[in-house]
């Protein structure tokens, strides 16, 4: 995929839609922020942060930085001043950069997800990360906070292309660059066999939350006109795994849409049962009526 | 007929699996890439079916035929044209020929090796010349391969020195430039004659075929024999040996007389040298005097020279009369002549009497007289005499007129007797075709100033000769030889090569090349498939299944 388009799919995610987009959310989330699960913003320990939790005598090796000169001179005792310890939950995209996103624009529209999910976050003052990943970690964007982090993550997502063929979806690898008690958000076609239950059952054992968006184009079944077979077989190969063998075209499509329904229901009672937001993500949906629809199933999941 | 040049390239045709190889590979990238396969797993082709296999399509036939085009291209495929192609072969049957190698003669060998190549040519026509016999040809036909053999053995014999006339010993080669150069000319030979190298350098030869390795050879190269001048009755031989090999050998020699062993002899030439023997055989009444090798070597044509000496025989000789010391004297000492005594029939009759009767051997009659009278002009000998050969010797046999005494009134001369010399409009002597055969000498054989002249014995040889009718056979130092060529019995080869302007012309008039024809169509193929071909064509030649 060319990064021409890759900028014209991010420039339709513009920072207009993205703040119009926190706003439906808080409306839809009734006025409370985007948080999930385990989420505390104000914890109950001093610490790095911005709101003041109070003052304490002075002790020697403390920073001369941190001293509160003003109530020193009411006390006529050097106070240092303590800030509330914030908690703001770690956040990690994880990002399918395998072949098989390569097919029927499903990366368009899941780096358009990506960059809208980072805003999100980021808006709620969130520390958020990106990992892409395929049969290996494609590319690592560590979690942070902020609006340069949004900028290095959509700088990222701009240079970041799936594989153009080869590979496979591991899921597992970036449970290696995940922060324990992070919640995640995968977006991916999740086209395994088992529609990586087994990566997911792996991350969910220290992770807080798991966000499911799997992607899926209404082109994945459509096969072309030119094949050089005789009547009405045609050839069709594995963009990850180059695995070949002949089909029948007439039966093939329905076949293979039926086996994908199957392989979503799967994975959709799968994350009701592990208590994962899910949502399915066709081709050709804007990615702002993902994001609303995500976040409204989000906020009527029974674990919330 | 089709013939290929270089019929190698067509084992590139087992590459055609590579091809369908690359078909199988190109409908494998012209498959559908899906995300996840799965998917479709429910709607594979079963394997069992066979369906499944990728099928030969009339495109993968399409460049299956292209690609043998080429191939057969590449193997230079010549197209001969219905008349079928014209060989000249030229044979070499000289003596060297019938050299006995390992497994048989040079000759056999060469017939041989000749039908072999023959037979690989296809249709051809074969114009076999023998370089001893320019006159003769045999034509071998394809047509005739089980014949050919057979048809060489009869027509030709193998070169022999025994039944193989002397002309026949040397060879004749045809003149390069008179060499029809549209037609394919090959050599059969052994490479002995020198000759052969030197006509080679501008002869259009286009192939030879070359026999034979043998180089051991020894010839008996001369068999001399003339009556004894100093032993009566006796004759002096001889016999000359060379050795044509590379070693140097014993060879044992026998002398025969009429095939019984007279003597043997052990001689050691060394390599190109010619040993001479000579000598004394007493005068027996034989017919043939021979000298053979009895040492095996490789060409034993050679080994054995024989001499006719049925003409060196003494000849019985009657006198009739009392004739002069002179001519009794030349009588006597004549070698070849043996007089008889009793009344056994001779086979000359020497005559010096005035009437003879009763003559049954051939006669030679000095007519006596008491009175002569000189001749006053030269004696000319006249050419009527047909067996009278005219050599070197009898040309300079001139009688002067001062040593010719002329017989008056001589009764005997006939008007149909043929006058031999003639002087003064008179015959001196003459010869008459009566049975037995009778010469007529009027000459006065006692006279002082002829006796004492060098000539006198020639004179009376002649006569001697034409009274037997000998053609002066029976000159009393007559040398009777055969010989051969010590070069005719080399039989070591030398290496004969082609020359790069022999073979420029020689196959362009026969075959027409057919590699650019099927280049071009292999071409026009090429660009039908790639630029003429619309692609639903090829998308419908591709979906016709060849099953």
């Amino acid at each position: 995929m060319e990064t021409s388009q890759l900028n014209n799919a991010l420039s339709d995610v513009t920072e207009d839609q993205l703040s119009h987009l926190g706003r439906i959310a808080n409306r839809i989330l009734a006025g409370r922020p985007f948080a999930f699960r385990g989420h505390s913003p104000r914890g109950h320990n001093s610490g790095r942060g911005m709101e003041f939790l109070d003052f304490r005598d002075y002790n020697p090796g403390d920073d001369l930085r941190h001293i509160n000169w003003r109530a020193s001179a009411r006390s006529h005792y050097p106070l240092i001043q303590r800030y509330h310890e914030e908690a703001a939950s770690h956040w990690t995209i994880c990002l399918d950069a395998s072949a098989s996103m390569a097919i029927g624009n499903k990366w368009t529209l899941a780096i358009q997800l990506a960059a809208s999910f980072s805003y999100l976050i980021l808006q709620q003052e969130n520390q958020v990360g990106l990992l892409a990943f395929n049969d290996q970690l494609q590319a690592i964007c560590s979690p942070g906070r902020g609006r340069l982090q949004y900028a290095k993550i959509r700088r990222q997502l701009q240079t970041l292309s799936p594989l153009h063929t080869g590979g496979n979806s591991s899921l597992q690898l970036c449970g290696k660059s995940i922060k324990r008690a992070s919640s995640l958000i995968i977006i991916s076609d999740f086209l395994t066999p088992d529609g990586m239950q087994s990566d997911l059952d792996y991350l969910k054992t220290f992770t807080d939350s798991i966000h499911n968006l799997q992607v899926i184009s209404p082109n994945e079944f459509k096969l072309s006109e030119n094949s050089e077979l005789p009547g009405q077989s045609h050839i069709i190969q594995d963009i990850e795994s180059k695995k070949a063998f002949q089909i029948n075209q007439e039966t093939a499509e329905q076949l293979a849409a039926q086996r994908l329904q199957e392989l979503k229901q799967s994975l959709i009672r799968y994350c009701q049962r592990h208590g994962m937001p899910y949502t399915n993500c066709t081709v050709g949906q804007s990615w702002h009526q993902i994001m609303k629809q995500h976040l409204q199933m989000f906020y009527q999941s029974p674990g919330r | 007929m089709i013939s290929l040049s270089n019929p190698f390239w067509l084992s590139a045709l087992l590459a055609i699996p590579f091809i369908w190889w690359l078909h199988h590979f190109s409908q494998l990238s012209s498959a559908t890439p899906v995300s996840a396969l799965f998917l479709w797993q429910n709607a594979k082709v079963e394997e069992d079916s066979g369906k499944n296999k990728t099928r030969p399509t009339a495109l993968w036939f399409f460049h299956a035929l292209i690609f043998s085009l080429l191939v057969i291209a590449l193997t230079k495929p010549q197209w001969s044209s219905s008349d079928s192609k014209t060989i000249h072969v030229w044979f070499d049957d000289s003596l060297s020929m019938s050299t006995q190698e390992q497994n048989g003669t040079r000759y056999k060998l060469a017939v041989n090796s000749l039908i072999n190549a023959l037979s690989k040519e296809g249709n051809i026509k074969a114009n076999i010349h023998f370089l001893t016999q320019p006159g003769k040809t045999i034509l071998l036909q394809s047509s005739q391969k089980d014949k050919w053999q057979n048809l060489l053995k009869q027509r030709v014999e193998e070169p022999s020195l025994i039944k193989t006339p002397s002309h026949r010993q040397t060879i004749n080669l045809p003149v390069p430039v008179l060499m029809a150069p549209s037609t394919e000319h090959w050599l059969v030979s052994d490479g002995v004659n020198r000759e052969l190298s030197t006509w080679l350098e501008n002869a259009p030869v286009t192939r030879i075929i070359q026999v034979g390795k043998s180089t051991e050879n020894r010839a008996i190269t001369r068999l001399s024999l003339r009556p004894s001048l100093i032993l009566p009755n006796h004759y002096k031989g001889l016999l000359s040996i060379s050795n044509l090999g590379i070693e140097t050998n014993k060879i044992n020699v026998e002398l025969l007389q009429d095939n019984n062993i007279y003597q043997e002899y052990t001689l050691k030439p060394a390599s190109d040298e010619t040993k001479s023997l000579d000598f004394i055989l007493p005068q027996l009444p034989i017919d043939s005097l021979s000298a053979r090798i009895t040492t095996p070597d490789a060409l034993y044509n050679d080994n054995q020279l024989t001499l006719n000496i049925s003409n060196l025989k003494p000849v019985s000789t009657k006198i009739l009369g009392n004739c002069g010391k002179h001519i009794r004297a030349a009588i006597s000492t004549h070698p070849l002549l043996k007089t008889q005594t009793t009344d056994m029939s001779a086979q000359l009759t020497i005559s010096c009497t005035d009437t003879i009767k009763n003559i049954e051997s051939p006669l030679l009659w000095f007519h006596p007289s008491r009175s002569y009278e000189m001749i006053t002009s030269i004696p000319q000998w006249l050419d009527t005499t047909d067996n009278f050969e005219k050599n070197n010797l009898e040309d300079h046999l001139i009688l002067k007129k001062d040593w010719i005494g002329l017989i008056k009134n001589s009764k005997e001369f006939d008007k149909h007797s043929n006058p031999v010399l003639i002087a003064n409009n008179s015959t001196l002597i003459s010869q008459r075709n009566t049975s037995p055969k009778t010469i007529d000498v009027f000459i006065d054989m006692e006279n002082p100033n002829l006796v004492k002249q060098a000539a006198y014995p020639l004179l009376f040889n002649r006569l001697i000769d034409l009274t037997l009718n000998a053609s002066s056979k029976m000159q009393p130092n007559r040398i009777i030889t055969k010989s051969r060529n010590p070069d005719k019995s080399n039989i070591k080869a030398r290496t004969l090569m082609l020359h790069d302007n022999n073979v420029t012309h020689s196959k362009s008039a026969t075959f027409l090349d057919l590699s650019p024809y099927l280049i071009l169509l292999a071409g026009i193929l090429i660009l039908l498939d790639w630029f003429i071909l619309p692609l639903k064509r090829r998308n419908l030649l591709s979906s016709k299944a060849i099953s």
